[in-house]
């Protein structure tokens, strides 16, 4: 009967289920927040081929969805540069008019795929790295 | 992480939420990566606004993927 019962998930939930940040912490100058240079990537892409390769090369493949995580791994890491991209290029393209509607849409639209190869990543970790995820 | 996704695909009612959420149209105007929601609690009819920040979120798992390859390379 308990098991029936769910209880109803609150605003604390979403927070931990989301990165939804409520507006009280809102930093006041984030206009540079996006893509700060202080906070590039430890590792660039060609860093992380080489790191994958060498786990291969020295049979250190942990199981058989490793091949899936790195996949999913390099497409987010990749989307995310795609989709800065093109931001930066619509904002130089439009600094001086409004934007269509099309634009913002294609914006909002490149975001979708690294949310979805990002989602598989995390599961990855979750069943498999979860004392790295506690440290 | 289920929930993340409907919020980006523009879900308005994420599942066993009694939520619904408007997601205000991205702006071009600055580099933030800030999406800007806007959260009605159905029951109680409270409004929360707020954001995601989708660099720092892709940023931080990004990091601990890397993190998790070089403990198998290590």
């Amino acid at each position: 009967m308990n098991k029936m019962i769910k209880r109803q998930k609150t605003l604390k939930d979403f927070i931990q289920e989301t990165t939804f940040l409520p507006d009280s912490i809102r930093m006041q100058d984030s206009y540079f927040s996006a893509y700060h240079k202080s906070k590039p990537y430890t590792e660039s892409l060609d860093d992380i081929y080489k790191i994958i390769r060498n786990i291969y090369d020295n049979n250190k493949k942990p199981n058989e969805l490793f091949w899936d995580f790195t996949t999913n791994l390099l497409h987010t890491y990749m989307e995310l540069d795609k989709h800065i991209a093109l931001k930066i290029y619509f904002i130089e393209k439009y600094i001086d008019a409004d934007p269509p509607l099309s634009v913002i849409l294609e914006l909002e639209s490149s975001l979708s795929p690294m949310y979805y190869t990002g989602k598989k990543c995390a599961k990855y970790l979750l069943d498999n790295y979860k004392s790295g995820l506690t440290k | 992480m289920e929930t993340r996704n409907k919020v980006f695909e523009h879900n308005l009612n994420p599942k066993e939420y009694p939520f619904v959420i408007r997601v205000f149209h991205m702006t071009i105007f600055s580099t933030d990566s800030e999406l800007d929601l806007e959260i009605k609690n159905t029951n109680t009819g409270k409004i929360e606004r707020g954001f995601i920040d989708y660099y720092d979120d892709n940023y931080k798992l990004i990091d601990i993927c890397i993190k998790y390859l070089k403990s198998i390379n290590a």
